[in-house]
């Protein structure tokens, strides 16, 4: 809530404490334009943004039984920088909604691509392995369209949309959004029988009455809905989807299928924070969405590393 | 009497590759069950093959009459419950709720009381709320052994329950199993210790190169040509006052 608060009481243009008054009473004034219609739906994307990479992480994680899983994983994030990356290259940008377009085009062939694979191999190390390549490839191919990029101006917009932004959104983005996030979060929650019991491992798993085969396609495709239409609305935004889940086991336990709603909840403060973050610090240009969180995510990421290794090492 | 779980002519193994070679048996309702054979035998597949858990190359498999193939998810997880080799958790879940993982057709409530009675025999009542990542190797498979005995089906399936846990840790699991046979479940488990395969299984399977070599009471099953030609050994089982005892050494080379 606080933060919530902060993202729409503080921005760039700082403002009186009459101009907070008159932005609540008229909407429609210079303050209220910048209230209401600039940081208001800024901050309700970076928070269904947060929430959606938090959620698929933690379902990851839980699916893949690894703790340094996040939606990048499956490569769905790579696909959808890529499909948004041809888009911009082929002079679509122009045209409203094309680049999202392109993004979700992408991030649905590779979630297609990850769905097929699932359904035939069921050890995590296997999805794990195809999904990694998958992401080399998506990313391998953005290359290709850096390399033969025509104009530096495009090979820019590309790389400006990659590092990720939730600036300069409308309430229609979050709407357009909002369809594939909810289905995707629905098929999230509705495997997370399926994550806890995956604790035991899949041969416990699959002799223990839940429909395993259907959950764990859930699990991939509510995954790939949610990251893609994450991917689309803002660009790819690293280290969430990791982060999230790891800030509220200590709260709420291991248990996969308990980790979800905590971790999508994280997620959405984290990035609604990381945002405001951007907005604040006083740079020449704005910092980028996922310049922050990656600087943030990167020292975290060490951390789950530093603790896992010493696990392992009993 | 029909049997728990039966074996037509079933053929299977990992990978494609046949290591179960048209093996064919049938197991009853209120024995103890100890399947034995030298690594590699086949044990682990034809339990798993058993479950379906692995494809089948040929043959058939029936849980309580009803066609392996046949059965929904729900169905089979009624019928049965496994125990796998493979002990490693993939989060830290307290021990009682593995235990209720075990017992998906109750409620909650029901669930962890029948959870807490279930460690409570296993001996790990007062680890009830330890992680199971916190746990030795010996205790969490005494907390598995647990989720094993919740799941209250009329076949328990389980494979090497005994391996890596303390000579009376290995009793008190033994001695659970053989509880839950007496009770009129079908207890079906692979072993190495052929002295406590002896001393407390109703009925022993050999198995060899995915081959039944031998199949009856622990006197009529380890004999000295038995422990020559599958193990090695050179020896026969003895009686002592406190049981059976198998008397062997490995032969020499």
């Amino acid at each position: 809530m606080v933060l919530c608060l902060g993202g729409l009481l503080l921005g760039e243009s700082a403002l009186t404490l009459a101009q907070y008054q008159q932005a609540l009473q008229d909407p429609g004034s210079p303050p209220g334009e910048v209230i209401w219609t600039i940081r208001a739906p800024r901050v309700l994307m970076a928070a269904l943004i947060g929430g959606s990479l938090g959620l698929a992480g933690a379902t990851l994680q839980g699916l893949l039984r690894n703790p340094l899983a996040d939606p990048g994983v499956l490569g769905v994030s790579a696909f959808a920088g890529l499909g948004a990356a041809a888009s911009i290259v082929l002079g679509l940008a122009s045209i409203v909604g094309a680049v999202e377009l392109g993004a979700l085009a992408g991030a649905g062939l590779a979630g297609t691509l990850v769905l097929g694979l699932s359904a035939r191999f069921k050890e995590p190390e296997a999805l794990i392995l195809l999904g990694v390549s998958l992401s080399s490839l998506g990313g391998a191919l953005t290359a290709l369209i850096f390399n033969f990029s025509p104009s530096p101006i495009a090979t820019a917009e590309v790389m400006n949309w990659l590092l990720g932004s939730v600036e300069n959104r409308d309430f229609g983005d979050i709407l357009r959004a909002l369809g594939p996030v909810l289905l995707g979060a629905g098929l999230c929650f509705w495997s997370a029988r399926g994550l806890t019991m995956l604790t035991l491992g899949e041969e416990t798993a699959a002799l223990s009455g839940l429909p395993m085969d259907r959950l764990r396609m859930a699990a991939v495709a509510g995954t790939a809905l949610v990251t893609g239409a994450a991917v689309a609305a803002a660009g790819v935004v690293g280290f969430v989807g990791l982060a999230a889940p790891h800030l509220v086991r200590r709260m709420v336990g291991d248990e996969p299928g308990r980790v979800l709603a905590p971790s999508a909840l994280a997620g959405a403060l984290l990035l609604v924070g990381s945002d405001l973050l951007a907005r604040m610090l006083q740079t020449e240009q704005e910092l980028k969405l996922g310049v922050v969180t990656a600087l943030f995510g990167a020292p975290l990421f060490a951390l789950v590393a530093w603790r896992a290794a010493r696990s392992w090492r009993g | 009497m029909s049997l728990a779980w039966q074996f037509d002519s079933v053929r299977s193994g990992p990978g494609g590759r046949e290591v179960l070679q048209d093996v064919s048996i049938g197991f009853r309702a209120g024995d103890l069950t100890g399947v034995l054979g030298p690594n590699g035998a086949g044990k682990t597949t034809l339990l798993r093959a058993g479950l379906g858990l692995l494809p089948l190359m040929g043959g058939a498999v029936h849980l309580a009459d009803s066609s392996l193939t046949s059965l929904s998810n729900l169905q089979r997880a009624r019928l049965c419950g496994y125990l796998p080799q493979d002990r490693r958790l993939g989060w830290n879940l307290a021990a009682k709720r593995i235990v209720e993982l075990g017992a998906q057709d109750l409620d909650s409530g029901a669930a962890r009381k029948l959870a807490l009675d279930c460690l409570a025999r296993v001996g790990m009542g007062a680890a009830a709320d330890r992680g199971g990542l916190d746990l030795s190797g010996g205790e969490r498979a005494r907390v598995l052994l647990a989720r094993l005995l919740a799941t209250r089906a009329g076949l328990l399936v389980a494979d090497e329950p005994v391996a890596g846990l303390d000579p009376d840790a290995q009793f008190l699991a033994m001695e659970l199993l053989a509880q839950q046979a007496r009770a009129g479940a079908a207890v079906v488990v692979t072993l190495h210790d052929l002295n406590l395969a002896a001393r407390l299984c109703d009925r022993l399977v050999v198995l060899n190169r995915g081959q039944i070599v031998a199949d009856g009471s622990p006197r009529q099953v380890l004999t000295g040509d038995v422990l020559r030609s599958v193990f090695g050994l050179d020896g026969g089982l003895i009686e002592t006052e406190a049981g059976l005892t198998l008397a062997a050494c490995r032969r020499p080379a």
